[in-house]
């Protein structure tokens, strides 16, 4: 629950911040796009008057007359009493109306016809002749009438700056006499309480130099070398700048793209440590509120908690009770398993005993084989032992005596295996008994001459058998 | 047209004729018609060509004085009437108003500087007098269109062309000259001449 509480709150900083950033953007083109288009109508109202007498004074029969003549007195002195109401300076309190600051005449050639003798309101600025005299070439384009700027001082302020209507002057013949070129100041150039505000600045990029009065000189530079990439691609664009102040977006637009004089830029800088500030107050709110929605979810996981372990301590007593139980079980257990073994040690006596019984049953049934196994051997032994008794001739002959004696011998020793099988028998097996090693040859020769008595007369023996070589038992 | 007389013991006249090739009527380009004042000057009549061919020399010692009456440049139809009038220098001029609006007659040029302001029908200007001799643009500052010259000349030979360029100067004195032909303010043509009793010369001046 805390990792989904953080990743919201990391993506709601960063589409916060996304979002205002965006907007901020948004705000500060239409802010610029305004400053513009309210820049360029208060110029077009402010100099459209002026155009507008340009015009018609183009067509006065007096200044025709004396650009032909190149009667510059008369052509000054004429055009001053025509342009004396907006030149007067006096009556400048409205701003609607712009007050033109100085007016000059081309001849036909581009070269100006300097006033001999200076009428009042003709101001004569010292920057003037050297910045009208690269306007001449503004004579051989075709359009009548054109409008521009110029700097009338190498420095940087924007009063420095005039708008100028250069209107053309034709005889009427459609030769060219010469041209009129009236100026006046921008008069709203002044920074706004907006403005002021904001810190924003703006100013006019003209002719490569910049005309914006409260920057350092490093940060002027560097907006003019900025300008100066960017203003030879595009007529209009925005780009941020870090200049000594912080950092900034500039915006610029070409005030008139197509002006024959040198080209003019609306140039404004909007500082961007405000919107940063903005920004990462926006974001520490955010924060703040993922950390408050945080310590929400961790008490409510508390709680959560708390309500679960009560079946858990249940389960926790009920386990106690369960071991002492298992325990008496276990003894219980172990109990009756040493009864049992004590009733199989029984049972294995008992079952000793009857297999005991057993045996002993067995040899009961057994001895009447035994005595007639032993009856058997008695047979030769009796039988023998009578013949050699009652045949006291039989005695001489040496080797059927020792014939006799041996069969005797082999009875009796027979007998005594019965016995000792009979002891096997009922003795206890032990399982390290060794094996006497048995000639099984000897043996069918024994049982021949032993039961020889029987069969003699009816059937022969093969005692040819081989004797094996013993083999032990694997 | 009034020609200064050359009164001398010259029995057997002198006398130059010939064409001076003029320019067309200048055809008004109609710039920005917006400004241009009402119909009035759309009726006005094209400056109908003409020029001012006359003999330059040394006429001190046969001076000429300027006649007793004023010449005359009127304003007809929003033009001046006639549009290039020759004076000898000294002559005065004046310059009624045969219309129903207003003009405003004015020079700016150097040989004679002037403005009459302005002065309806029943109104006289003052009368100008040319003492210095060139060519004096004159304009009615109200209309545009309307221009004028005046050639002012030191020589009392001199005549206007009609408007096919023809021209006839009599009465000439024999002598080494210089026959000009004034087409305009920046157009005049020149020819050295050897004059002599009893010849008649035909000179034409083509253009340049």
């Amino acid at each position: 629950m805390m990792l989904v509480v953080l990743a919201v709150t990391t993506a709601t900083v960063y589409l916060a911040e996304k979002n205002r950033r965006s907007n901020q953007q948004q705000l500060l083109e239409a802010q610029f796009q305004n400053r513009v288009q309210s820049f360029l109508k208060i110029q077009a109202a402010q100099s459209e008057a002026i155009t507008e007498k340009c015009l018609a004074l183009s067509h006065s029969v007096r200044l025709r007359a004396a650009l032909e003549e190149r009667d510059v007195d008369d052509l000054y002195q004429n055009a001053l009493t025509e342009l004396e109401e907006m030149l007067d300076r006096r009556t400048g309190a409205s701003s609607d109306a712009a007050h033109a600051s100085f007016f000059r005449f081309f001849d036909g050639d581009g070269l100006i016809l300097s006033p001999e003798n200076h009428p009042a309101g003709l101001t004569d600025q010292p920057a003037l002749q050297d910045a009208l005299s690269r306007m001449a070439k503004g004579l051989r384009e075709d359009d009548e009438q054109a409008v521009g700027f110029i700097a009338l001082a190498r420095g940087n302020r924007p009063s420095a700056l005039r708008k100028i209507v250069l209107t053309k002057i034709r005889g009427l013949n459609g030769k060219l006499l010469g041209a009129l070129v009236v100026g006046f100041p921008l008069t709203n150039l002044e920074d706004t309480e907006v403005d002021r505000a904001g810190a924003i600045q703006s100013g006019i990029w003209l002719d490569q130099r910049l005309y914006i009065e409260s920057l350092s000189l490093a940060d002027r530079q560097l907006v003019s070398e900025r300008l100066r990439a960017a203003s030879s691609t595009e007529t209009a664009n925005h780009f941020p700048i870090d200049l000594e102040s912080g950092p900034h977006l500039l915006y610029y637009k070409a005030l008139d793209p197509e002006t024959q004089f040198a080209p003019a830029y609306q140039v404004c800088l909007y500082p961007l440590s405000a919107p940063i500030r903005d920004e990462q107050a926006l974001r520490w709110k955010i924060i703040a509120f993922g950390l408050v929605i945080l310590s929400f979810g961790f008490a409510a996981s508390l709680f959560v908690a708390k309500g679960l372990s009560k079946p858990v301590e249940k389960i926790v007593a009920g386990s106690v009770e369960n071991l002492t139980r298992r325990k008496q079980a276990e003894e219980d257990l172990r109990e009756t398993n040493r009864e049992l073994e004590k009733a199989l040690a029984e049972l294995k006596a008992t079952q000793q005993q009857v297999i005991q019984q057993e045996r002993l049953g067995a040899i009961g049934q057994m001895a009447s084989g035994i005595a007639h196994d032993f009856n058997n051997a008695l047979m030769p032994i009796l039988g023998f032992s009578e013949l050699l008794l009652e045949s006291p001739k039989l005695l001489d002959n040496r080797a059927e005596t020792r014939r006799c004696l041996e069969m005797l011998r082999t009875s009796a020793k027979d007998a005594a295996s019965v016995v000792s099988r009979l002891r096997e028998f009922y003795r206890p097996v032990e399982t390290d008994e060794e094996f006497p090693v048995i000639d099984l040859a000897k043996i069918v020769q024994q049982a021949v001459s032993l039961t020889e008595p029987k069969w003699r007369r009816c059937a022969l023996a093969n005692r040819q058998l081989r004797c094996a070589k013993p083999r032990q038992r694997d | 047209m009034a020609t200064g007389l050359a009164v001398g013991s010259v029995r057997a006249q002198v006398a130059i004729e010939g064409t001076v090739q003029l320019p067309k009527p200048s055809v008004d380009r109609g710039l920005n018609q917006r400004y241009t004042a009402n119909s009035d000057v759309a009726l006005a009549p094209t400056n109908p060509p003409a020029a001012v061919v006359y003999l330059e020399g040394d006429f001190r010692s046969a001076q000429a004085t300027a006649p007793k009456s004023p010449a005359q440049v009127a304003q007809k139809n929003i033009a001046f009437a006639p549009d290039l009038l020759p004076v000898l220098v000294g002559t005065a001029v004046e310059f009624p108003n045969m219309d129903d609006t207003y003009h405003n007659v004015f020079s700016y040029s150097k040989t004679k500087r002037f403005d009459l302001g302005r002065y309806r029908k029943d109104e006289k200007p003052t009368t100008i007098v040319f003492d210095k001799p060139g060519a004096v643009t004159i304009h009615c500052e109200i209309h545009e269109r309307m221009r004028g010259t005046i050639l002012v000349l030191e020589t009392p030979y001199f005549q206007k062309t009609d408007t096919a360029g023809r021209y006839r100067l009599e009465h000439l004195p024999a002598g080494s000259y210089v026959l000009k032909a004034w087409v305009a303010g920046d157009d005049i043509r020149q020819r050295p001449m050897e004059l002599k009793n009893g010849m008649t010369l035909h000179v034409d001046f083509p253009a340049k």
